[in-house]
């Protein structure tokens, strides 16, 4: 699987300035294929997340097009991009993102029960958190995690939905350096088992894992 | 694990939100089930008292209106007794346009040893009589004998009990189903009986004014006019023609009821207006609250692929499960306040107060649950309306 960005662009306008129109990011092309793990490294407020969410199918870009294979992202409507989204990619956002009113294994299974209603995941799911030294908060609730614990908990959702495409974005931001390492040979062995993977950073460890680098600065992306 | 179970599991990890969202739910239930209720049930009561009345003229001697309030006791069946000589019945009989005249007599009893509990006895001519013999007919198919009382639906005896009325034995051998009227908590019997206990209780030294025999005395005629003629006319006549008697209309004494009844029905619908409107802002306001604390929660389902359907379907069926256990609550807690209570709220409003049947509270409580279930979901719409097009990207980036 092959996700492709077009010449895509987000801007915002400003009311003052000498142009009122502001890029986040500017006209970008790039293409993450399976089996590869691309780093894209960036000051905070570079437009790293900005981008990601554009690949994802989270943000509509301003311009261009995002394609998967030869499926444009965004000519979905939104029930199919978010079916899409759901069974395709996997998703590492920043911040705490647990659904409060579940355990922790529960929201490690989330994204595979979401549609079709069936018990499934759970192995999966398990083995993801029992790698990550949290096997024995499967039953816990959100409530009672650390920071780092709530983000290797993200970090298992991603990985036990099995995606073709995993975007994350500074996934070990809130990690010691021994986590960081578990949590990048994971996303190195997701890509190489077919996932085409893209880490969003600020951390140059990362550069150690990466078949493919890229550079975003003030909306630029460069190689 | 179900996705579908998510929205219980949302209400159930928020004990304090759900609680509050239910007690809203549960209030504008009970208002709605309470108030529909106690208007149904005050026409049933008018339309009871307009069919068990019967009469279009009733004629007390001049000196009832001082003693008892006429309405009060013709139609809420306040304790009372007056008399005059039952000549007046041949003299009403003999009037044109009389299609059916029977007499009654009223005794009041009291509560002294005398008597097993204060009631309003009346004594009824069975084969003259149209106002109450046909219901008691209904409810006790024998002749009645002497000393056989039919009892009215809140007279707290059993049937074949022994009531003592001015230390005679009266044997009870019915009991009429509830009007919502007077009718309620009087004791009916004969002419004959009622003489015995006249003689009775002036035997007992009790002055009922009485001025003659006891057998010749009468309290009321109920007067029903042919169809072709007009009480008006037949009330006038009495009025003028039949002396220290007077002659009220019924039509009258229902008009004040059923003035009191629309004022009351009025009111009963402002309240349930206003307790509706302030309800409903309360659970869209209730429902503002959650949107900003729910904005993460709801981000992070659409990066995990929910659409906004679906979420708008977890707001749906949340706000669904609320409503459902706040009506049922609701309805359940103003069953335990109306039924039980009728008779203090037939007592306080002054009207006539007849429950409608099983099958018009079902359908009460469906109409409840219904309009509860409508309200709850219109005021949620806004909030699943946000919360499904929340800017994903933008709540993650910001992290809240």
């Amino acid at each position: 699987m092959i996700l492709r960005a077009e010449k895509i662009a987000k801007w915002y306008y400003r009311k003052s300035g000498e142009s009122n129109r502001f890029f986040t990011v500017s006209e970008t092309d790039i293409q993450l294929e399976s089996g590869s793990l691309t780093v894209l490294m960036g000051r905070s407020g570079s437009g790293k997340t900005t981008f990601l969410h554009m690949l994802g199918g989270l943000l509509i870009p301003d311009a261009g097009k995002v394609w998967v294979d030869d499926k444009d992202l965004y000519a979905m409507n939104d029930a199919e991009l978010s079916r899409y989204r759901n069974q395709h990619i996997g998703i590492i956002s920043q911040g705490h993102t647990a659904v409060q009113s579940l355990s922790v294994l529960e929201n490690v299974m989330l994204p595979q029960v979401m549609y079709g209603d069936k018990d499934g995941g759970t192995g999966l799911a398990g083995e993801w958190l029992t790698r990550f030294g949290m096997q024995d908060l499967q039953e816990a609730f959100p409530s009672e995690l650390s920071g780092g614990e709530l983000r290797r908990m993200s970090i298992a959702r991603a990985l036990a939905g099995k995606p073709e495409i995993l975007l994350a974005d500074e996934p070990t931001g809130d990690l010691d350096d021994e986590n960081t390492q578990l949590v990048m040979k994971a996303l190195r062995e997701a890509a190489d088992e077919g996932t085409a993977v893209l880490v969003v950073t600020h951390e140059s460890d990362a550069l150690d894992y990466a078949d493919q680098r890229w550079q975003m600065n003030a909306g630029v992306l460069t190689k | 694990m179900k996705f579908r179970k998510l929205p219980f599991r949302n209400l159930t990890k928020k004990p304090g939100r759900t609680a509050m969202l239910t007690v809203l739910v549960m209030i504008l239930s009970f208002a709605m089930f309470a108030g529909a209720a106690t208007i149904f049930s005050l026409r049933n009561g008018m339309k009871s008292l307009e069919a068990r009345l019967g009469a279009d003229v009733i004629v007390v001697p001049v000196s009832a209106k001082s003693k008892v309030n006429l309405d009060e006791m013709l139609l809420q069946g306040t304790v009372g007794y007056f008399y005059m000589d039952s000549d007046v019945l041949e003299k009403v009989r003999e009037i044109d346009g009389v299609e059916k005249a029977s007499a009654q007599t009223f005794l009041a009893t009291l509560r002294a040893d005398c008597c097993s509990i204060p009631v309003q006895v009346i004594g009824i001519d069975p084969d003259t009589d149209f106002t109450v013999q046909p219901w008691i007919a209904q409810s006790y198919g024998k002749p009645l004998e002497t000393y056989d009382l039919i009892v009215g639906s809140k007279v707290g005896t059993e049937i074949g009990s022994t009531l003592r009325i001015y230390q005679q034995d009266c044997q009870v051998v019915g009991r009429l189903d509830s009007t919502g009227t007077g009718m309620d908590t009087a004791v009916y019997t004969t002419m004959d009986t009622m003489h015995l206990l006249l003689e009775a209780a002036q035997g007992l030294g009790h002055d009922l004014k009485i001025t003659g025999d006891p057998d010749e005395v009468i309290s009321a005629v109920y007067i029903k006019v042919k169809d072709d003629s007009s009480a008006v006319s037949v009330n006038n006549y009495i009025n003028v023609h039949i002396r220290k008697v007077e002659s009220v209309q019924t039509k009258n004494m229902l008009t004040t009821v059923s003035d009191g009844m629309a004022g009351a029905s009025s009111a009963m619908t402002i309240l349930i207006g206003g307790i509706w409107v302030l309800t409903f802002l309360l659970i869209i306001a209730a429902f503002c609250m959650i949107l900003r604390e729910r904005r993460l929660e709801f981000a992070v389902l659409r990066m995990l692929g929910a659409s906004r359907r679906m979420l708008s379907g977890m707001i749906f069926t949340e706000t669904a499960a609320i409503c459902v256990l706040g009506s049922v609550l609701g309805i359940l807690l103003a069953c335990a306040v109306v039924f039980p209570f009728g008779g203090l709220i037939e007592e306080k409003l002054g009207l006539p107060f007849l429950q409608p049947g099983a099958g018009m509270c079902i359908l009460l409580a469906a109409g409840t649950f219904l309009g509860v279930l409508l309200t709850g979901t219109v005021a949620s719409m806004w909030t699943a309306n946000r919360l499904s097009h929340v800017d994903a990207s933008k709540i993650l980036r910001e992290g809240n």
